[in-house]
């Protein structure tokens, strides 16, 4: 074995420093840091079990202690790779209630394909529990965090963002900087997602 | 919770309107308000008297409490007493804040309101402070807080349960490890890491 | 108007929430909190009881292969919490920080404290040690250090929003100093009738910043510390109740 700065689980650890460090974001997944830490846990275990069937044939308990260590680091390590990818989990059910059903491919390239399946299954079941919800007509769970307080409101659009249909089939142009007066069920998720700024 | 749905709640407070309309009935979900006729006295929901006022249908009549000499009075006891007085209305911030922010016409002194207003709140808020100061610090086990509006104790959660949460984890692992470690010290305790020796072979 | 102070505070509040999801819960450690991880990452200091065969790796300042008797190495907390204290392998040495504390503690002096100096997982830390103090004293200290700067805790949240006290608190205590200011700045949000606009989700707005610092490192060429300009703060515009 060589001696190297580097402790068992370290490789583990960093990372999870590499998601607490951008904890408003999602990191890209670390496919390579990942398949490190697998080989490791891999190395521990045979070593393990190579020299605990060496104890149980002979019955020298010399190495104990050193099997101990061994077995504590591969549980920290399994520990931090779980913790990896149910924190990633978490965030990428966050980014459903705060994107919708769309997420911009930037943050969906830092996802694995395992994690896009995620959302995309988490995003369909939701979807369909809202719309079986309401008396059959569905509720949108996303809406109205807060208690509205009028039925429409002031928007300023922040970009061009193009025709916007409203339920009665009207059709707006949110053009850049443009004031609209809409209603406010409806242009809720836009407000939410930064194309349109609520001022009064 | 956050103060929208605090006000959320106070809303359904009923307040006297004087409408400049006449109307029949309006059958809302939860009751029926009206019937309107101009110049009458009518209770309704706050929400609604806000929702009126904004569109110039009514004037509002600021609740009897509203005015300088009984608020004055109000905050000299909030002073002298060492408990929490009772406030005339569960909601006096959340109504205050709507009538005077909708209807700043319909009350006379508006402003100096206004600033008593949040003169009796900060009193009480810094007095809760204090006595949970106090009982962090006591012995005691609960403590009895009658008076206390929806608001107030709003303004120390989460931070005040979280803290307590904490606390009580810290007290309750510092009298277990005192009894663990010493029956661990009269038994001798084990050698090893014994949990762990029967998984070798588990992954 | 008061756009302006509304939109100091958004930045503040953004600024402080750390956690977007899980600050509407409360801090528990458990399995999968990353949190505590970095707690178990901490190291902890030993004395080696025995010769310990194939094991002088631990030693970094020894090239012998076994751990002899009588060195003193640091070994990571998620080890060291899974053996007994009466074990014949190490002893475990408790850091000071917790004995320099005590007097302060003892004088109910501790709201001055340099808690997040002394250590970032002072109470957290501590936790995991009680059971190897023999003295038993690690355990009250952490209660009673809490208990007395909870009040502490609660001023500054209302008050200094604007100034996060980084080196002062612990760990623990800035997650609950987050949760005040959250409190405090919905509270001033609804003072200003603001409070039930809706808002950019906290999660896009930070990925649009985050897109604007790339685009705007992209036409420096990469330069420098250019990124930073989203956070800086207006000055002079304290909230005016």
């Amino acid at each position: 074995m060589s001696r190297s700065n580097k402790m068992f689980g370290d490789k583990a650890f960093d990372l999870l420093k590499d998601l607490k460090r951008s904890a408003q974001t999602i990191p890209a997944f670390d496919d390579d840091g990942v398949r490190q830490v697998l080989e490791e846990v891999k190395a521990i275990f045979e070593e393990n079990v190579a020299q605990a069937s060496s104890y149980s044939s002979s019955g020298d308990r010399s190495l104990w202690p050193l099997l101990n260590y061994r077995h504590a680091a591969l549980q920290r390590n399994k520990r931090c790779l779980l913790a990896y990818l149910y924190e990633r989990m978490q965030r990428i059910k966050a980014m459903r209630w705060e994107f919708g059903p769309i997420i911009p491919s930037d943050i969906k390239q830092a996802l694995c394909e395992p994690e896009v399946q995620f959302f995309n299954n988490y995003s369909k079941s939701l979807a369909a529990y809202m719309r079986s919800i309401g008396d059959g007509k569905g509720i949108d769970l996303t809406g109205n965090l807060r208690p509205p307080k009028s039925l429409y409101i002031e928007v300023r659009c922040l970009e061009n963002y193009g025709k916007f249909e409203l339920d009665d089939g009207e059709i707006i142009h949110l053009k850049k900087n443009s004031q609209h007066y809409l209603p406010r069920a409806q242009v809720e998720p836009l407000v939410r997602q930064g194309v349109l700024q609520h001022i009064a | 919770m956050d103060p929208t749905i605090v006000e959320f709640i106070g809303e359904k407070c009923m307040i006297s309107i004087i409408p400049n309309f006449s109307n029949e009935p309006l059958h809302l979900i939860y009751g029926s308000v009206g019937p309107f006729r101009a110049g009458f006295p009518v209770f309704v929901p706050l929400w609604l008297a806000a929702h009126l006022r904004k569109q110039q249908k009514c004037r509002i009549v600021p609740p009897e409490w509203m005015e300088m000499e009984t608020l004055e009075e109000i905050k000299e006891e909030e002073k002298r007493s060492k408990f929490f007085t009772k406030m005339p209305s569960e909601h006096y911030m959340v109504v205050a804040q709507l009538v005077m922010s909708t209807a700043p016409d319909d009350v006379p002194r508006c402003e100096e309101l206004r600033t008593i207003i949040k003169d009796i709140f900060d009193i009480r808020e810094s007095k809760l402070r204090t006595s949970i100061d106090a009982f962090i610090k006591g012995e005691g086990t609960y403590a009895k807080l009658d008076n206390l509006t929806l608001l107030e104790m709003h303004s120390v959660r989460p931070i005040l349960p979280y803290s307590l949460d904490h606390i009580a984890r810290y007290q309750r692992m510092a009298t277990a490890s005192q009894r663990d470690t010493s029956m661990m010290n009269t038994t001798g305790g084990g050698t090893g890491t014994g949990s762990m020796s029967n998984s070798f072979f588990t992954q | 108007m008061a756009t302006d102070s509304r939109e100091l505070q958004d930045l503040a509040l953004k600024h402080k929430s750390s956690c977007f999801y899980l600050s509407t819960m409360n801090y528990f450690p458990n399995y999968y909190s990353i949190e505590d991880i970095f707690v178990t990452q901490e190291k902890v200091e030993c004395k080696v009881n025995t010769r310990l065969q194939r094991m002088g790796f631990l030693d970094a300042g020894a090239e012998t292969e076994d751990l002899e008797p009588g060195r003193t190495i640091n070994l990571p907390l998620w080890y060291i919490k899974e053996l007994k204290v009466n074990n014949a392998y190490f002893t475990i040495a408790l850091p000071d920080i917790y004995k320099n504390v005590h007097k302060a503690v003892c004088e109910a002096e501790t709201t001055h404290i340099e808690l997040g100096r002394l250590h970032p997982f002072f109470y957290e830390f501590g936790c995991y040690l009680t059971p190897y103090d023999r003295n038993h004293v690690i355990g009250r200290i952490i209660f009673e250090t809490l208990r007395q700067r909870v009040r502490h805790l609660l001023d500054i949240s209302k008050n200094d929003a604007d100034s996060k006290p980084d080196h002062r608190l612990d760990n623990i205590e800035a997650k609950l100093h987050d949760a005040g200011v959250r409190t405090n700045t919905l509270y001033i949000n609804w003072l200003q009738m603001s409070g039930n606009n809706i808002r950019i989700s906290e999660l896009v707005e930070e990925h649009q910043k985050k897109r604007k610092r790339a685009d705007r490192s992209d036409d420096e060429g990469g330069g420098g510390a250019g990124g930073s300009g989203d956070m800086d703060m207006p000055t002079g515009k304290k909230p005016s109740w």
